[in-house]
């Protein structure tokens, strides 16, 4: 997983795509390690919401560093009711909890859910994380979607990385003490 | 001039008790008990709600030297914040409760943002804030001046909330420090 949150647990404001705090860390470093890590991916999951919004800006956003690779390395979208999906190199999925399992034995880079909350939601609940990457955002929205919804499951995590941005963000990599 | 600071020991998904009102996860350290000694021993004054106040008020009774119960073998750490509480003021703001039982304390039926700052102003120690519901008319308020989270390694789902709702602001960072524990530490201060 990796997510942009604000110090209280918004992923996103009040509105869909109400991602404006992501400004307060954006810059270099959080450009670097968000091309870093994408580097080392060989699949990216989505939830329709989340894909839809991300096909629209990504196949528009030529020139920018991520670009090529997000609309080159290949995608899955979960969903039961979505019929086509035409962003390049996307497989439609209709059960994530059955399919990932499987997905994630292949190959041999990571796979990275961003956004994607009510997805993300099901697969914690599914216990199917081997990693949480966030970065907290130095401000309080007050309202908005909690990424860590209630009802998650008590775990117990290890704290792998801390770094500090010069931004004010703080990168916070965590694994199930499980795995 | 004094500093009002929130110190809180949360999960990651941000609480500080579960709904049963377990917090047997946010127990410190050592290490990370003698790190919040350093952070307390200026402060003159804690703000409790009744819950925090019932938590704390056994530091009261916990002997600062050698063995001996609640807590059997305190260790230094824990001697250093017995030592350290016990020279500090608290202020207890309840509905309900008669009356404290503890020394140094006295109790208030109401919190006023506008005196707590003035009084934090004129101060030259600092004051301290906990429970997240007292925390919450502070940071509403916004006159909490430092924000230190502890975060334990850990996801409770479901529990006691560590900010409130509808509290907006932007803060500056001012620390981040992980522990031998898994515990990460993020230091805030007001803009």
């Amino acid at each position: 997983m990796w997510n942009v949150i604000s110090l209280d647990g918004y992923f996103e404001g009040k509105q869909p795509w109400d991602l404006d705090f992501h400004q307060t860390v954006w810059g270099k470093e959080l450009e670097d390690y968000i091309i870093g890590q994408l580097a080392t991916a060989d699949m990216l999951v989505f939830g329709s919401k989340t894909y839809k919004g991300m096909a629209e800006y990504w196949t528009k956003a030529e020139g920018q560093p991520e670009a090529q690779p997000m609309n080159k390395i290949p995608k899955i979208v979960c969903s039961t009711s979505l019929e086509t999906a035409d962003w390049n190199n996307t497989t439609i999925v209709k059960d994530a909890i059955a399919e990932i399992p499987k997905l994630k034995q292949q190959g041999d880079g990571n796979m990275f859910v961003f956004g994607s909350g009510m997805l993300s939601e099901s697969l914690m609940k599914a216990d199917l994380f081997d990693e949480y990457r966030l970065c907290v955002a130095p401000v309080f929205l007050g309202n908005g979607r909690h990424l860590f919804s209630e009802g998650i499951p008590y775990q117990k995590l290890e704290l792998t990385q801390d770094r500090r941005l010069q931004t004010g963000g703080v990168i916070l990599m965590y694994a199930p003490a499980s795995k | 001039m004094g500093k009002l600071i929130y110190l809180i020991t949360t999960s990651l998904d941000g609480y500080v008790a579960d709904s049963n009102g377990n917090f047997d996860w946010t127990m410190p350290s050592e290490e990370t008990h003698a790190f919040v000694n350093d952070i307390v021993r200026d402060v003159g004054t804690y703000l409790f709600g009744r819950k925090m106040y019932e938590v704390m008020k056994v530091w009261d009774d916990i002997p600062t030297e050698g063995a001996g119960r609640p807590m059997d073998g305190p260790s230094e750490a824990m001697n250093d914040f017995a030592k350290i509480w016990r020279t500090q003021k608290k202020i207890v703001y309840s509905t309900t409760l008669p009356e404290v039982t503890i020394a140094n304390a006295t109790i208030e039926r109401s919190f006023d943002p506008n005196a707590i700052q003035k009084l934090v102003a004129e101060s030259d120690k600092d004051f301290g804030i906990g429970g997240p519901h007292l925390a919450a008319a502070a940071i509403k308020a916004d006159i909490v001046d430092e924000y230190h989270q502890f975060i334990a390694p850990v996801m409770i789902g479901d529990g006691n909330y560590w900010l409130p709702k509808d509290a907006t602001n932007k803060l500056k960072l001012v620390g981040v420090r992980k522990f031998e524990n898994g515990f990460a530490y993020l230091r805030y201060s007001k803009i």
